[in-house]
């Protein structure tokens, strides 16, 4: 157990220190967050959407595409002089690996989550109206959720060198969707009680919803635990 | 052999085809459902296919990566292959059911959003075949994503139910004709799932023995 | 009526369509086939 701990730990400062010190993907995911926000903002004048229902989907938008940059990062550090395998090399467990890097994923989308929304919540002048608890629990539950399956397919996109990276958006996107719905319900853009009817009837009750997104994170962070051994194999 | 089962299949669904239009027309449960109802003769068999193939893909991706031979990932390949056929289906009469109910082509609702995503699985599943080279590691992040993409499928079925949806309710059947009809479309339905997948699996086989020869 | 003949003749479209699409493979794997017997 303690070696567990030792190689986790490991595996886990290396790729922080790495990210905070040269900072290859915090800033453009920041960037990338706020042009959409921005771009979003505009268009919601532009199809005069009200900012209510406009404000939670430019975040969740947001917060999709600058995680899928996030998920990228994972590996493609590893490439340079293909320090990949003298990390497989190692006497490392390779579900060690997997969770060192899920758990840098989860750091590094909560950093970026701490930057973004403020900024959504200034440009669209929308507040969660004393809801930050239910907004925090599901902003983490979504990071889970998009990290333990993004990391196994930036590695799977990563070790199969004829694949482009940006196919990793093609495959991400649709596992991605259900992993953080629950945002739409969050700034009452949709009152608990109107939901179920009409357009976004997607999330009738907010406990039902993360309850789902529990669920979902824990089935698809064991299932993405397992096989990674399969696909980092050679 | 194949020959007999297409056949088979064809008369089935021809039968089932006519039970639904004739005697198996199901009776209204909602006030403003008409005739479109009989729809459900040809979407929810769909829907179980496409949730089929799907099974058929885990199992194949469970066993590929348990024993490494080929023709599990082969099973696997032609059974997304028919899924993806499957879910198009389900997507494009679902589109079609919803015209006349909701007087729209497509609704932001669980059930829907669901079987869209299941599609979109379908269709990543198919992007990373084309594009991985080395057949080995193709066959295993098949076989993964495969798996990933099967835990999805219990979502949708179970979406609906926990959440308030906009979604037809389940359709009673009211006389022994109608689901007898509708048990013979599903019949039909899986039967051409099953001819699919055999035939797509003997067209990876003769195309890997033609690749082995040349090599 | 006319959603329901639109969405069973679609279904049925796409279902043979693919399997036509299947034969052709076929057909084509059994030229191939019977070439290269008919060369070596």
């Amino acid at each position: 157990m303690n070696y567990f701990w030792l190689s986790f730990k490991a595996i886990f400062f290396k790729d922080i220190v790495i990210e905070l010190r040269a900072k290859r993907v915090l800033p453009t995911m920041v960037v990338l967050g706020m042009l959409i926000v921005w771009i979003l903002r505009i268009s919601c004048e532009a199809a005069s959407g009200s900012t209510d229902i406009m404000g939670p989907a430019a975040l969740w938008i947001a917060f999709l595409f600058a995680g899928l940059l996030a998920q990228e990062r994972s590996f493609t550090t590893e490439q340079h002089q293909d320090c990949i395998y003298g990390l497989l090399l190692a006497p490392v467990d390779v579900g060690t690996i997997f969770l060192a890097k899920l758990l840098v994923n989860i750091v590094v989308l909560c950093i970026f989550e701490i930057i973004i929304v403020p900024v959504v919540l200034l440009f669209f002048q929308i507040s969660p109206s004393g809801r930050w608890l239910d907004l925090t629990i599901v902003l983490l539950l979504g990071n889970i959720g998009i990290s333990s399956i993004g990391t196994l397919f930036s590695a799977i996109v990563q070790f199969s060198s004829s694949l482009l990276s940006i196919i990793v958006l093609v495959i991400l996107l649709p596992m991605m969707i259900p992993a953080t719905f629950a945002l739409l319900l969050l700034f009452g853009a949709i009152p608990e009680e109107l939901a179920g009817t009409g357009a976004l009837a997607f999330v009738g009750n907010f406990k039902t919803a993360v309850a789902y997104m529990v669920v979902f994170d824990a089935i698809f962070a064991v299932a993405c635990w397992l096989l990674f051994g399969f696909v980092v194999q050679e | 052999m194949r020959r007999a089962l297409f056949v088979l299949t064809l008369v089935i669904i021809l039968v089932s085809t006519w039970m639904a239009f004739t005697i198996g027309e199901v009776v209204p449960s909602e006030a403003n459902v008409t005739v479109e109802k009989n729809i459900v003769y040809v979407h929810v068999p769909s829907a179980i296919c496409t949730a089929l193939c799907l099974v058929v893909v885990l199992v194949a991706g469970i066993c590929y990566l348990r024993t490494g031979k080929d023709q599990w990932d082969r099973l696997g390949a032609a059974s997304a292959e028919a899924a993806l056929v499957f879910a198009t289906v389900l997507n494009v009469t679902g589109s079609i059911f919803a015209r006349p109910f909701w007087n729209t082509w497509w609704a932001p609702s669980p059930r829907l959003i669901s079987s869209a995503i299941l599609w979109f699985l379908c269709v990543a599943y198919m992007i990373l075949r084309t594009n991985i080279q080395n057949p080995r590691h193709r066959a295993r992040i098949c076989a993964v994503f495969g798996i990933i993409a099967f835990l999805d499928v219990p979502m949708v079925f179970v979406t609906a139910r926990l959440m308030t949806d906009q979604h037809i309710d389940n359709v009673r059947f009211e006389t022994a004709a109608q689901s007898a009809s509708f048990g013979l479309s599903i019949l039909g339905i899986v039967l051409l799932a099953a001819l699919l997948i055999w035939l797509k699996t003997d067209i990876l086989q003769s195309k890997a023995k033609l690749e082995r020869d040349l090599t | 009526m006319y959603y329901l003949c639109l969405a069973v003749s679609v279904a049925w479209l796409i279902y043979f369509g693919y399997l036509f699409y299947l034969e052709r493979q076929v057909k084509d794997l059994r030229k191939r086939l019977d070439a290269r017997t008919a060369d070596s």
